[in-house]
């Protein structure tokens, strides 16, 4: 039993666990965050490459035509005059569908500018938000999985299976980890769950050396041949004592990675080999930006912010943990 | 020692030869079979028979552990076979590309060593001073911000808002008609910006690295004993923990060289630089199978070489780690 003690939590452990708690929020409530749909353009035309934070009247049409952006919008006797691309054009009030009770359509602010296709960059970083989240934590359990699987394999198996399992880990390592992913994700171009298989099963071999460091010190305790002595097995002994005190270094060894994986898609996605179209990624939204024109430096700063801050509240985790459970021991 | 080189040497040369035999079987094994980018990916066009000569030519109707035997047996005399997407024989597609890349590696490791070092050395000798915090969170800053968005804000700045560098490629076009010094002038010019990125976005794991590995030293028994005597601080410094503490930073080097590659093959292929890492990009996405394999071959082997120059520069740094290599079995 560990002693219970209210402990304060380390500063750098809270920040990061403020950071990814509002970045999970965000994430889990994207929809609400971000009405519109991130592949969804406003108004190609007079939409596109809007820079931030400016306004524009959201005009929605009765009978299925597409909204379009207004920047300004007057009311003439029965008439809607919207001013777009340095035209005036009139429609009867009745053919617009989202007239408030102003008698003038929604305006709204793009907080972070739009696309060159005019698609809401708020709305594409905070649905982006999922992927990287869901692609970095689901890459990390499995890598977690794997590597804590042949770390105890390997220290527990010893001789032959220790030898050849760490051999693997030095094969796996010896390659350039973005080179071996862009060759395996070109040649079979996986869709999402294929990536998170793919980045997982190329990570966990630092986590199996740990693992294995740490089994192979606990085994020698004298807790371990204690429990032995009392003939408790094998198994048993590294359910119940070797796993516990093992796997802590794993644990901050996997914060870290959660931040590698997440750098590891987004430049995945940014050389055009992530998750296909129509989902938005960071990665994806920064290649936007060599599309277009230089001018358009919204598209890569801000998806870089998200994806710095991501990295950094992951290792701020990791860092806290590994001081907070170094204390304890 | 030599006994210990030799084994070293060839346990390197098995685990280069198993990560070849598992890309060979990789590349083969994947559905957009070699056959396909042969026909320039429109295998379907084909008829029957225009494909079984095409199988014929490049030797694809024999077993694939013969291809393999017969792909091994030539590269092993220096033949690495023609390359698909360029017609041109592999090893001088790669020899035409190397200088590039080497050139642009080491200008940026030049880059991190000037700025990590000191940065580093600063940072421990003021553990825990408001100027430690400071290099400690720049440190995770940059490693937390991917290289590609550093490498396009670059760009952005350094060629777009202020034109002081060309944005892309190794020269300009009329560059080989100019005088030797011009020419060296102008290779320099479009070096800087791609070098400093690279450099600049590898300081963020250095700089941690040189102040825990300083600090580690500097908490040693024999450090105190130095204190102890009465040698000033800068002595202790300079004379006493310097040396262990720059054997793992050298150490460093060669084992980050996997992340060098990573960041090598991002920047190269946004600035177009002319080397390997742009090389293995296109080959990869052109199925160039015999491309992709001898590049594989070269970083395998020189991330290979890097671990065992770094094992064997680490030894030679520190006594101890000699002992330490000598005594394992």
């Amino acid at each position: 039993m560990t002693a219970r003690r209210r402990r304060r939590l380390e500063p750098p452990l809270a920040a990061g666990l403020a950071i990814t708690g509002a970045l999970a929020l965000a994430a889990a409530a994207a929809p609400l965050l971000a009405s519109a749909d991130p592949g969804h353009p406003f108004d190609s035309a007079a939409g596109k490459y809007l820079t931030p934070g400016v306004g524009r009247f959201v005009v929605e049409f009765e009978g299925g035509r597409l909204p379009v952006l207004a920047e300004r919008v007057e009311r003439r006797d029965g008439e809607l005059v919207l001013h777009r691309l340095g035209r005036a054009e009139a429609y009867p009030a009745a053919a617009v569908a989202n007239l408030g009770p102003d008698g003038l359509p929604p305006r709204r602010t793009f907080v972070l500018g739009t696309d060159r296709l005019g698609r809401d960059l708020w709305a594409r970083l905070v649905h982006g938000a999922r992927i990287s989240l869901a692609i970095g934590l689901l890459s990390t359990a499995l890598a977690l999985t794997l590597g804590i699987a042949v770390g105890c394999a390997a220290a527990l198996g010893g001789g032959v299976a220790d030898a050849v399992l760490m051999r693997l880990v030095d094969l796996v390592l010896a390659f350039p980890r973005l080179f071996l992913l862009i060759a395996v994700v070109a040649l079979l171009r996986p869709g999402g769950w294929a990536i998170v298989l793919v980045l997982g099963c190329t990570t966990w071999m630092t986590i199996s050396r740990l693992v294995r460091a740490e089994i192979l010190a606990l085994k020698r305790r004298d807790f371990v041949t204690a429990a032995r002595a009392m003939g408790q097995r094998p198994l048993a002994i590294l359910g119940r004592h070797l796993l516990p005190n093992a796997v802590t270094p794993a644990l901050v060894a996997g914060g870290l990675l959660v931040g590698d994986v997440i750098l590891a898609e987004a430049a995945l996605s940014f050389l055009g080999l992530g998750i296909p179209d129509p989902v938005p990624t960071w990665g994806k939204t920064i290649a936007d930006v060599t599309a277009g024109p230089y001018e358009s430096w919204w598209l890569a700063l801000f998806p870089g912010l998200a994806i710095a801050l991501t990295v950094v509240a992951f290792n701020l985790i990791a860092e806290g943990l590994r001081d907070t459970l170094d204390v304890r021991s | 020692m030599t006994r210990y080189l030799l084994r070293r040497l060839a346990a390197s040369l098995l685990l280069l030869l198993l990560l070849v035999s598992l890309l060979f079987v990789l590349l083969h094994a994947v559905p957009g079979d070699p056959l396909n980018a042969l026909a320039g990916g429109q295998l379907e066009r084909l008829t029957a028979d225009q494909r079984a000569r095409l199988e014929r030519v490049y030797g694809l109707d024999r077993p694939i552990g013969v291809q393999y035997l017969a792909w091994l047996a030539a590269a092993a005399r220096g033949d690495w076979g023609i390359s698909i997407s360029r017609q041109r024989p592999v090893a001088r597609v790669i020899g035409e590309a190397l200088p590039a890349t080497v050139l642009l590696a080491l200008t940026a490791v030049a880059i991190d060593a000037a700025i990590s070092l000191p940065l580093g050395i600063w940072a421990a000798r003021r553990r825990g001073a408001a100027s430690d915090r400071l290099v400690r969170g720049l440190g995770l800053l940059l490693y937390a911000l991917p290289s590609f968005w550093l490498a396009l804000m670059a760009v952005y700045v350094f060629a777009y808002l202020v034109p002081i560098f060309p944005a892309s490629h190794a020269a300009d076009p009329g560059a080989a008609a100019l005088p030797a010094l011009e020419r060296f002038a102008d290779r320099l010019h479009h070096l800087a910006l791609p070098a400093l990125v690279l450099g600049v976005a590898t300081t963020g794991g250095t700089v941690r690295y040189v102040r825990n590995s300083l600090l580690g030293v500097l908490g040693q028994d024999y450090v105190r004993t130095a204190r102890a005597k009465g040698l000033s601080e800068r002595r202790v410094l300079w004379v006493h923990a310097m040396r262990p503490a720059l054997a793992p930073v050298l150490q460093l080097f060669g084992v980050t060289l996997p992340a060098l590659l990573n960041g090598v093959l991002v920047t190269e292929v946004i600035f177009s630089w002319p080397g390997i890492g742009q090389l293995a990009f296109q080959a990869i996405r052109a199925l160039d199978y015999p491309l992709v394999l001898a590049i594989a071959v070269l970083s395998g082997a020189l991330v290979i070489a890097g671990n065992l120059a770094a094992d064997l520069l680490h030894a030679a740094a520190d006594p101890r780690v000699r002992d330490a290599l000598l005594e394992t079995p």
